[in-house]
């Protein structure tokens, strides 16, 4: 049994909508930040699967896939620092706080 | 190169679990754990795929800005963060949407197995399928996205110092409550040394 680029994808789409249900259901800014991080990951997935399960060299696909981690990172880091300053400014973790912020 | 099938399926479970704990556990350290558990097996998935470097870039990255964010959530003043069960409270209108993308994407994806792709990137573009390594990609190939990335990295560290410092107005306001505590501190413990006083009997004063 061959494991071919849909097997990637399907493995990316699974991981994709378990990230969907932990944005949308999650009321704790660290848990949708977590969750945003699982939407990004899955892409990676597909594209290593892209890239890797057919022969050759596929190291301009890694490259895609390195940056793409590099980012999701970056942005998920900045995401944990203002939900830390959201914290510190109001007291509340909830998403519903960020609805009273003004300015 | 072609993963080894059983290894693959075994990985796609142990990620598809990890993802479910680290999107549904109502405990916010759990799920923490279970979201560093997903990158170390996709790490896995990359070696067990032969992509050696990015595995590499995907346990470093991750796990250093993972690794500072913990350092930092261990700061007495983000103790109430993180401490107590969340339970997702919104079941009733995630599950139907997640269930329902996910039905969409893996049963076409399933269904229309690998006929779909067209084939490798490389073959897309021979210019960069010659059997280069990922860092002489980055180096040689695309010192473009290298650069930009370099600069994420720079301009999110100095993104986050700025955030992640205490401004002049909270510095003031901690001093305030710190004084604050100090004073009610006092307070209570004269007010308890007063009350043991009265408890005291007449006859036991030396």
């Amino acid at each position: 049994m061959n494991v071919g680029p849909g097997q990637f994808a399907v493995l990316s789409a699974a991981v994709f909508a378990i990230g969907i249900y932990g944005v949308l259901a999650r009321h704790h800014p660290l848990g949708v930040a977590m969750s945003i991080g699982l939407l990004f990951a899955a892409p990676v997935i597909a594209i290593v699967g892209f890239t890797h399960a057919v022969d050759g060299p596929p190291a301009f696909g890694d490259a895609v896939a390195a940056f793409a981690i590099v980012v999701a990172s970056c942005i998920c880091s900045l995401g944990f620092a203002l939900i830390m300053l959201l914290w510190r400014r109001t007291g509340r973790a909830d998403i519903d706080a960020l609805g009273d912020l003004e300015g | 190169m072609t993963p080894n099938a059983v290894a693959f399926y075994a990985i796609a479970v142990l990620i598809v679990l990890a993802a479910g704990a680290a999107a549904g556990l109502p405990s916010l350290r759990r799920a923490g754990y279970a979201g560093a558990a997903v990158i170390v097996l996709m790490a896995v998935l990359e070696l067990i795929s032969g992509a050696y470097a990015l595995a590499v870039v995907q346990l470093v990255v991750p796990g250093v800005a993972a690794g500072v964010v913990v350092l930092v959530l261990r700061r007495d003043i983000y103790r109430g963060l993180v401490t107590g069960p969340v339970l997702p409270e919104r079941f009733w209108i995630a599950a139907p949407i997640a269930i329902g993308t996910a039905a969409v994407l893996v049963i076409t994806l399933a269904v229309v197995g690998n006929g779909w792709y067209p084939g490798n990137l490389g073959v897309l573009l021979p210019a960069y399928h010659n059997g280069a390594s990922l860092v002489t990609v980055l180096h040689y190939r695309t010192p473009y996205a290298l650069a930009i990335g370099v600069v994420v990295v720079v301009v999110t560290i100095g993104a986050a110092l700025v955030i992640g410092r205490p401004s002049a107005d909270e510095q003031t306001l901690d001093q305030m409550l710190e004084q604050r505590r100090q004073r009610e501190d006092l307070a209570r413990r004269r007010r308890q040394d007063r009350e043991q006083g009265r408890r005291r009997p007449a006859g036991n004063d030396s």
